[in-house]
């Protein structure tokens, strides 16, 4: 990059910059996803689940005992389409009407880890010194605790209520940290670039540099991890869930697959199996949708496959460490 | 040497903030076992003990007045918990060393054998996929990693249950070994404990594999496109060597972290897996002490999982930079 | 490959049937084409058969022998409860109770005999459930849900006493739940004499160390049950436990005598008894009673419960008709002890219970016949049809069920009105063929009121007999919504946008439950639906067991809960009175008021509304003497 381009990116007026933000963090990221079928068919998935719990609710009655017959196959009638439980619930009804509060769980689960791994990150990479140390120390000390029995513990000492979004929370409450870990090496890298040099120097205060110059560099990690986290809060919720050890008010997938067995014996009664199959494939669907468009992420994230979608590249120097093992 | 000694100061330090947390953990854990032993007892419907003698029971638990003050206790417990006493299992009457000490093993052997199958497995189809970019093979086999990616371990368990226990009856649905076996070193034991631990192990092993396999064959393709690579072509020297010495060696060298934390999780890895297939291990316990309120058996084992992590986490980052010489000083410490 | 399946370490050679299974098993997975399930067809005619239960209702039985001043005291109590309200009882569970019948020779599910508490315990001692000729089984195999080899023997420590004990140790006396009378087993004879009872002990009964059962060890059991808080002491040593020595003595070898320290009805006192094991064997646990009989203070007396509650018992010596042989991490193994009176009523050597710790597992071994029976165990209709022929299922009474339980402090359900709109609006038979999961195992109440045996008859033919038509129904199939509405509108609520409020406020009824209890829950979702459909904002919180028991339900933090209505452990009326108003639960958990208003039935009982039931419910345990 030469000496002059530098120049014109300080020099930019804010219109500008704002334009070549939106082109860099957004319409860039979408033409490439848009541009890879793994990428465009997870989020063809995710939009699907966003609308069945949006929309669907509206469209596809209550989940009640009694809507039908006891124990209906799925595909064997057009009234039960994924067959009733042994309550005679119509099977369809509860897993869209599971939705929404799974959405919202995921959601802030997802937000919660990239909020606070992001701000940590950024704040221990760029301010360094004394922040740094204290910081990292407090991550490390998060990242090593393990996760699920940390959740199971807490859920159970913290006596939370059914809430979705607590237990979204609860469920990423240390994954930030790991997210923490590698935004402040990123951060590392950036600091010392010349245009954040030049903000600095421009007498810029720190929360501006950040969010103008960092943040939107790391845009499309996050966004990965965001769409990895949602895929953790999933498995980590339904197993939960399914081994009883979260307590709910409203029907969840998880919650059905233990119906299933432990009021049916699913696994080993046929003619209760799709009691649970139902369940589980609706998760394993949501969770190869965002493995999906999480592979978009990556290539996002890879700079070659970015430069050739982005009309204006800002920093050159992405080499990143390779995550591929998380 | 100080970094050593830094990184060293960390691991006990995340230890005392773990052992000090679950000593305020457990003065929020609300109720008993005796909670426990009332919901069983209506829920199974083969007690003969009375509700009032229930009754009675827990209320002369909770009237039990903690008499030392807090700082007083809290000593003890640390200290008590740093000489290896984890204190007593309420439910099972004896220490809770006694009742995870057993149960350790066998976590470790599902947890260390699907580790081991799907590493190996993982880093063998990843390198061929590499090797066969673009095929059909390389295509079909990202396709079915990706699934498999996407797949808890739990629902394959489940799946496998399912269909390879209950309705084809190849394996066994739990247990940890037949019960007229004696435990020993012994064939018939040791076929057994093979024979029961193939399901629980295949569900995890399965859903591993492909993360790893997606992981080698990306680092694979980045590191045959190398400099380096080309030159030692050049030079001549033997497909065989460049494979091995080359590619696979820096291709699984940023996996490494990635192994050494997932070597960490060997003792809690297994949590739901160990109950839906009534497995005794450490997870199990774990659950049953949260089911029971068992509150010293379900720190403990929370306890012994966090310090099986915090040493596997510790060995990675120490011996990361010797391995990788690279990798020296500061900033690559930060790699994962 | 279904017996030893578990100890099996070679694999059988894939049937064809398996194989054809597998091709099925993959057809699903793959296409989901006709996945699981049954048509919608097959189940129609179940669901309408499964759970009703009225037809069985209306079966005649031997009334049941209760003199008038107790019947009228029963009717009262009945009365308040039916008019109150202070709990709903919605269904009556009939235990589902398993025999195997192709290797055994058991009586028939509708026999007389099988009607106890359980099959397993008692049939194999009297000699009605034998190994048959042919087969050559020597070795019955049950199932237990404790890790045998974690199990323990000593019932005073409550924790992980496994099912074994069922044949380890002998029961005081057995109880006909048809007649609802008591027969001597352990303790062969009894006599109640104004205020002395005199027990009999089984002659010729020795513990498996070899030493003879004596009236000693029956004294033994009965201190240590008074010591740890049984509910004899009210009756033996009101006030002080330092004369329970004085109080239960045994006058030779044979005989045990009992003070009272008032008159109490038998009924009620062989109640108590009836369903003791004696497992007080004087090596193990003489020290103790030494100890607590010496005790000076109540202090040392709860030091010397401290170490009993937490000793631990592995190897037991008991005097039951089994032995205690080993326990490993799989299966306790106990073996025939020929020294037992009735060992010659056995014919089969061993009985093993296997380690089944989930419902489903024991569905299972009851399915391909690892196991030979099962005690209780509920069972949906899904699984009951999986079972071969030759395993029989027996309804067996449990006088006990699933209610709502209301907390008397908390708006709105402190308004007994706003209590019977939820009784009219929610329609039992639904909710209990729900419960029952397509069996008929639940049956609803037909009359709310805190009696049970729905299923004999009794509640009508002998407990109710000639004031029937002075209890309110609050229809048991049907919502009976014009009703509960006029009671809604009384208390001050109207209906506005579908929607049931009062001062602008959505009449909320939240139901906790435990989450465990996947039949309970099942209920409780179809009376909230029904509650909903009405108008009233209700909803299911459902917790995991132990922080349900625990804290919500001891707190009385809910405002409807899931609980039996009715005593767990007895079937006799005053012992249902006196769960639903004289005891802890009901004080500290329900937050039930000593005093509350009812209309009246027996004028000659009570004068005014105002009654406190447990006043009546004290009066019922003297009555008839």
């Amino acid at each position: 990059m030469s000496e002059f381009e530098r120049m014109a990116e300080v020099s930019m007026t804010n219109a500008e910059r704002r334009r070549q933000w939106l082109d860099e963090a957004v319409l860039a990221p979408a033409r490439i996803v848009w541009d890879d079928w793994r990428a465009r068919a997870g989020l063809l998935v995710v939009v699907t689940y966003l609308l069945l719990g949006t929309v669907g609710p509206l469209f596809v009655s209550e989940p009640k005992p009694n809507q039908g017959p006891l124990l209906v196959g799925a595909f064997r009638t057009l009234e039960y389409p994924l067959g009733t439980t042994a309550s005679g619930t119509n099977i369809l009804s509860q897993i869209v009407h599971a939705t929404p509060s799974m959405l919202v769980m995921i959601t802030a689960g997802a937000v919660f880890t990239v909020v606070l791994g992001t701000a940590i990150g950024t704040l221990a990479g760029y301010k360094g010194g004394q922040t740094d140390s204290v910081l990292m120390t407090v991550t490390d000390i998060m990242m090593t605790v393990p996760g699920l029995p940390l959740t199971i513990v807490l859920a159970t000492a913290l006596q939370i209520k059914g809430n979705p979004a607590v237990i979204g929370v609860l469920i990423t409450i240390n994954a930030w940290a790991g997210l923490a870990r590698a935004i402040r090496s990123q951060v590392l890298t950036i600091r010392d670039d010349e245009y954040v040099e030049a903000s600095r120097i421009m007498g810029m205060s720190t929360p501006t540099i950040v969010a103008g110059d960092i943040i939107p560099n790391l845009m499309p990690y996050i966004t990965m991890n965001f769409v990895q986290q949602a895929r953790a809060v999933i498995f980590g919720s339904v197993g939960l869930y399914f081994l009883g050890v979260l307590p709910y008010n409203k029907v969840n997938w998880g919650v059905m697959m233990n119906a299933a067995v432990n009021r049916a014996g699913a696994t080993s009664s046929p003619s209760a199996f799709h009691w649970l199959l139902m369940p589980m494939l609706t998760i394993i669907v949501l969770a190869l949708g965002l493995t999906l468009l999480a592979q978009g992420a990556d290539r996002i994230f890879n700079p070659r496959v970015r430069a050739r979608h982005a009309k204006s590249v800002a920093s050159g120097d992405g080499d990143t460490p390779n995550t591929g093992d998380i | 040497m100080s970094y050593v000694l830094k990184r060293l100061g960390r691991s006990f330090l995340t230890i005392f903030v773990v052992v000090s947390a679950s000593f305020g953990l457990i003065r929020l854990l609300p109720g008993g076992p005796l909670d426990y032993l009332r919901a069983q007892m209506i829920q199974q419907g083969g007690s003969d003990l009375s509700t009032a003698e229930i009754n009675r029971r827990i209320a002369a638990q909770t009237n039990i007045a903690v008499d030392e003050p807090v700082y007083v206790q809290y000593i003890d417990y640390m200290t008590a918990i740093f000489r290896g006493d984890f204190g007593q299992s309420i439910w099972y009457d004896q220490s809770v060393a006694g009742v995870i000490g057993p149960a350790i093993p066998w976590t470790v052997f599902l947890t260390a054998t699907a580790l081991f199958l799907a590493f190996t497995v993982g880093v063998s189809l990843g390198a061929f996929m590499a090797y066969k970019e673009g095929s059909t093979f390389d295509v079909g086999s990202t396709g079915v990693g990706l699934v498999l990616n996407s797949t808890p371990g739990y629902v394959v368990a489940l799946l496998f249950i399912a269909f390879l226990g209950y309705r084809l009856q190849l394996f066994p649905t739990g247990g940890r070994y037949a019960s007229e076996l004696t435990p020993g070193l012994n064939v018939p034991f040791l076929a057994s404990v093979l024979y029961h631990g193939t399901l629980p192990i295949l569900s995890m092993a399965i859903v591993a594999f492909g993360g790893w396999a997606l992981s080698m064959r990306g680092n694979s393709i980045r590191v045959l496109g190398e400099d380096y690579l080309r030159v030692a072509r050049l030079r001549g020297l033997p497909t065989r060597r460049i494979a091995l010495r080359y590619v696979a060696r820096n291709a699984i060298l940023p996996m490494y972290t990635g192994l050494m934390i997932a070597i960490g999780t060997v003792f809690g890895g297994a949590v739901i897996i160990e109950n839906i297939f009534a497995y005794p291990g450490i997870g199990f316990y774990l659950i049953q002490a949260i089911n029971a309120r068992d509150s010293p058996l379900m720190m403990g084992a929370f306890i012994l999982i966090t310090v099986a992590m915090v040493i596997g986490i510790t060995v990675a980052d120490l011996t990361y930079g010797w391995l990788d010489p690279r990798a020296k000083g500061g900033a690559s410490r930060e790699s994962y | 490959m279904t017996n030893d399946d578990m100890g099996s370490t070679e694999r059988s050679p894939v049937s064809r049937r398996q194989f054809v299974q597998a091709l099925g098993a993959a057809g699903v997975t793959a296409g989901l084409a006709g996945c699981g399930g049954q048509q919608a067809t097959q189940t129609t005619t179940e669901s309408e058969n499964g759970g009703g239960g009225a037809d069985t209702a209306t079966e005649t039985t031997t009334p049941v022998e209760v003199d008038s001043e107790s019947l009228a005291l029963i009717q009262e109590l009945a009365y308040v409860t039916n008019q109150t309200l202070p709990v709903l009882p919605l269904q009556e569970k009939l235990a589902q109770s398993f025999q195997t019948t192709d290797d055994w020779n058991v009586p028939s599910k509708d026999s007389e005999q099988i009607q106890t508490y359980w099959p397993t315990d008692w049939l194999p001692r009297y000699g009605e459930w034998t190994s048959s000729d042919e087969s050559s089984d020597e070795r019955m195999t049950l199932a237990q849900w404790a890790v045998p080899k974690d199990s323990q023997y000593n019932p005073w420590n409550a924790k992980n006493f496994a099912e074994p004990r069922r044949t380890l140790f002998d029961r005081f006396m057995n109880y006909n739940l048809e007649t609802q009378e008591y027969s001597g087993y352990l303790v062969s004879d009894w006599e109640l004499d104004g205020e002395t009872l005199t027990l009999s002990v089984r002659e010729g009964q020795t513990w498996h160390d070899g030493t003879a059962v004596t009236a000693t060890d029956v004294v033994n059991q009965i201190k240590l049950d008074i010591y740890n808080g049984g509910s004899l002491r009210r009756f033996v040593a009101p006030d002080d436990e330092g004369n329970v020595a004085d109080r239960v003595t045994a006058t030779d070898e044979s005989t045990a005598e009992i003070s009272l320290a008032t008159q109490v009805n038998e009924d009620i006192l062989l109640a108590y008894l009836q369903p003791k094991y004696l497992v007080a064997h004087e090596e193990t646990y003489g020290e103790f009673v030494t100890r607590l009989d010496e005790a000076e203070s109540s202090d040392e007396r709860s030091s010397v419960l401290g170490e009993l509650t937490s000793k631990v018992v592995s190897e037991p010596v008991g005097s039951g008709p089994f032995t205690f042989e080993d326990a490993d991490t799989q299966r306790t193994l106990v073996s025939k002890y020929e020294d037992h009176p009735d060992a010659a009523n056995i014919n089969f050597d061993e009985v093993e219970y296997l380690y089944k710790p989930s419902n489903q597992s024991r569905w299972n071994s009851l399915i391909n016949e690892e196991t030979d029976g099962s005690a209780t165990l509920f069972m949906p209709n899904n699984k009951l049809n999986q079972l071969p022929d030759s395993v029989q299922t027996s309804l067996i009474p449990r006088h006990w069920g699933l209610g709502l339980l209301f907390n008397h402090e908390r708006e709105p359900v402190s308004d007994p009105r706003v209590r019977k709109a939820i009784a009219h609006v929610i329609n039992r038979e639904d909710v209990a063929m729900n419960s029952g999961a397509g069996t008929n195992s639940k049956i609803a109440v037909t009359y709310p009121s805190g009696l049970t045996s729905e299923l004999s008859g009794q509640v009508e033919g002998t407990w109710l007999d000639g004031v029937l038509d002075k209890f309110e129904t609050y229809g048991r199939g049907e919502s009976q919504t014009d009703k509960a509405a006029a009671l809604l509108e009384e208390a001050g609520y109207q209906k506005q946008n579908g929607t049931w409020r009062k001062d602008g406020e959505p009449l909320r009824i939240p139901i906790k439950g435990p989450s465990g209890f996947s039949d309970w829950v099942a209920g409780a979702q179809t009376a909230v639906s029904q509650l909903n459909q009405f108008g009233i904002k209700s909803e299911s919180v459902m917790k995991d067991n132990s922080a349900y028991w625990g804290q919500d339900y001891v707190n009385g933090d809910f405002v409807v809960a899931l609980q039996g209505w009715a005593s767990y452990e007895n079937s006799h009326p005053y012992f249902h009175f006196k769960f639903l108003y004289d005891s802890s639960d009901a004080a500290d958990y329900w937050n039930m008021p000593e005093q509350i208003d009812s209309p009246v039935l027996h004028d000659q009982l009570r004068d005014g509304e105002a009654v406190t039931p447990a006043e009546l419910v004290t009066e019922l345990s003297t009555a008839g003497e």
